[in-house]
């Protein structure tokens, strides 16, 4: 089934708008909150069209027929939402975001796509090396809003430690030097708690500049509801809670760790002698987190940038022309060759 | 036909008195063994020996040995034996050393003038002599003057090139003694020899500065991951219910502070002194 909301004042496909928390309508300008579109559906005479699924396979992607012209929408496995190709128009995949596919919690876009666009292109600047062919409005316009499914983990730690710790004085009498060394044995049995430590869901993602996003403000983590999808593309979790479950343990194991090595404090040396943690998993949360993305393909190298569609935040590695890269070396070396000699010729 | 003998018997006259005056002195004798510790054959291997490095390196290398009590310190007598034969490698350069061996007050000392004080530096002194000084115990004063003229030619031979264009001027005869000859050149030396080192470091800090810069720029294009430990903590949770520090001794090591004393300055060839006649001279020596 593939739905799209439509304006409850003039009836064309209606999309999300990051920054407003609404849905606001391109054409008429009608603002609709999302829990007014969820729950008065009929009443805004915005009925999620449901087509009827093409039994049609094209090799590794499923087909569906657009709710608005009828054209046909191409997409793999994991798309719970996207947009039609020919007229734009938001095609939300109801049946992979029900049931045991449906999240728990969403935090809805507050950057938009003008936003992200701009921190793209101030940040772009930044990196002298970079081919311009990074810097083209064409390739600024490939960036995407996605929702990426990810598992928020609840964790009970128990740390147990021991250690032992130096203290370091050193006095002088007459030409000889005296070094006191205090030792301590230090025994520590901590608990602590972590909330909604993330591990992102998807296959797709990379995982490095998933975590790389983080953090998240979860004040705005809300519950979900399906229009805050609507004009994003979505994806539902590749990864169930039991496969993502080690990446968020092993933070959690290394957080509780840390929190208790960082209580010993004041010594000149630490060395751990013993320890051990102890964690309980209290809960996953399934959750879309909303992030920008530009996938780009320069010199048969795949090049990937994220930017957190809460917080700005953005991550990626900007490629670097050697040349570039060999010109900026051979003027700076050439410089500060030829100041040095100046000043040394002068002395 | 008279006055072409006499013409002739003028030119030789001239002929030779200009090779007198202007000549090597490598016919000079080299060794004067007066302490007697050297045997005929060792005496005339020596000077040949002391002749031979002797001109290939434009500077007089003499032997002096000596069993007898001199007034003044083994340097003065050294200096001074040294000017009051007028050796040198030639009449108006006065280059050379002479390596005193003095079994009298069992000293030994190597005195420096002209282009000598600049070839043999204080170190090169110190390690000319500690070369000898392994002979000295041995009683082998063969081998120690042996060791003596290697060494003085070694230090001809190592001599930096920053000097070569002054000495061209000094064989030119353009100075009256080292001490002129010294202070006309010690800027351009100054300067030859720190040209490189400049070169070198500004070369040097224009790589390391590009490579900074440069590499930097690489590596600001990588973000770090921003979340920590504190991130997903929830705020308050943190329970100690074993909290303890226990203190079991304290051991003090103690050691002793070595002040280390400044070095000296930079310069050029080895320091000088003046001998009683005020030519300069350089040199070092020590007990045996």
């Amino acid at each position: 089934m593939v739905g799209t909301y439509k304006c409850p004042g003039c009836g064309a496909p209606i999309e999300f708008t990051a920054g407003t928390g609404k849905l606001v309508c391109n054409y008429c300008g009608t603002h609709v909150s999302v829990d007014q579109m969820n729950e008065e559906t009929d009443k805004f005479q915005c009925e999620v069209e449901s087509l009827e699924k093409e039994d049609k396979q094209y090799g590794d992607f499923d087909a569906f027929k657009c709710s608005n012209c009828g054209a046909e929408i191409l997409t793999d496995d994991n798309t719970s939402a996207t947009n039609c190709s020919y007229c734009g128009s938001p095609a939300i995949l109801r049946e992979r975001l029900t049931g045991q596919l449906m999240p728990d919690t969403v935090i809805p876009f507050r950057t938009n796509k003008e936003d992200a666009k701009n921190k793209y292109r101030s940040w772009i600047k930044t990196g002298i090396l970079t081919p311009s062919a990074f810097k083209r409005e064409a390739t600024i316009n490939e960036i995407k809003g996605i929702y990426v499914p990810f598992w928020l983990y609840d964790f009970n730690c128990h740390v147990q430690m021991d250690a032992s710790a130096e203290k370091v004085r050193r006095e002088r009498k007459g030409d000889t030097e005296y070094t006191h060394t205090s030792h301590y044995h230090i025994s520590r049995d901590m608990k602590d708690r972590y909330e909604r430590i993330p591990a992102d869901a998807s296959e797709k993602m990379p995982d490095d500049i998933m975590d790389k996003l983080e953090p998240f403000d979860y004040r705005e983590l809300t519950k979900f509801e399906m229009p805050y999808l609507s004009g994003f593309n979505s994806e539902k979790f590749t990864y169930t809670q039991e496969e993502m479950n080690i990446r968020a343990e092993r933070r959690a194991r290394q957080y509780a760790y840390e929190e208790c090595v960082n209580s010993i404090s004041g010594y000149a040396s630490v060395r751990v002698m013993h320890s051990n943690v102890n964690l309980q998993r209290t809960k996953a949360e399934y959750s879309l987190l909303p992030v920008w993305m530009l996938n780009y393909t320069y010199k048969g190298k795949n090049y990937f940038f994220a930017i957190n569609g809460q917080t700005g935040r953005i991550v990626g590695k900007l490629p670097s022309s050697k040349g570039r890269a060999a010109a900026l070396f051979g003027g700076i070396f050439a410089a500060v060759s030829l100041v040095g000699m100046l000043i040394g010729g002068l002395l | 036909m008279k006055t072409l003998l006499r013409k002739l018997t003028l030119v030789f006259a001239i002929v030779v008195t200009a090779v007198t005056v202007m000549g090597y002195s490598s016919d000079h004798q080299k060794v004067y063994d007066e302490a007697g510790i050297l045997s005929a054959p060792q005496t005339d291997l020596l000077n040949d020996y002391a002749k031979r490095k002797g001109d290939s390196a434009k500077l007089d290398i003499v032997i002096w040995t000596i069993d007898e009590y001199m007034s003044g310190t083994s340097q003065t007598i050294a200096d001074d034996k040294y000017d009051s034969e007028s050796f040198g490698y030639n009449d108006c350069d006065g280059s050379g050393t002479i390596f005193l061996i003095d079994m009298y007050s069992r000293e030994i000392y190597i005195s420096t003038s002209g282009l000598a004080i600049l070839y043999m530096d204080d170190d090169c002194i110190d390690e000319t002599l500690d070369d000898i000084y392994l002979y000295m115990q041995d009683n082998d004063y063969y081998g120690a003057c042996r060791a003596y003229i290697d060494d003085v030619y070694k230090a001809y031979e190592n001599h930096s090139s920053i000097y070569d264009e002054s000495i061209e001027k000094w064989y030119n005869g353009e100075y009256e003694n080292y001490d002129e000859f010294y202070a006309d050149n010690e800027k351009s030396w100054d300067n030859a020899e720190k040209w490189p080192s400049v070169i070198l470091c500004s070369l040097g800090a224009g790589l390391v500065i590009a490579l900074i810069v440069v590499l930097g720029m690489y590596y600001k294009q990588r973000t770090s991951m921003d979340a920590n430990s504190k991130t997903y903590l929830v705020s308050g949770s943190v329970d100690y219910l074993v909290r303890n520090d226990a203190y079991i001794n304290t051991t003090t090591t103690s050691r002793k502070i070595e002040t280390s004393s400044g070095g000296s300055g930079g310069g050029h060839g080895g320091s000088t002194h003046h001998s009683s006649s005020g030519h300069s001279h350089g040199g070092g020596g020590r007990s045996f």
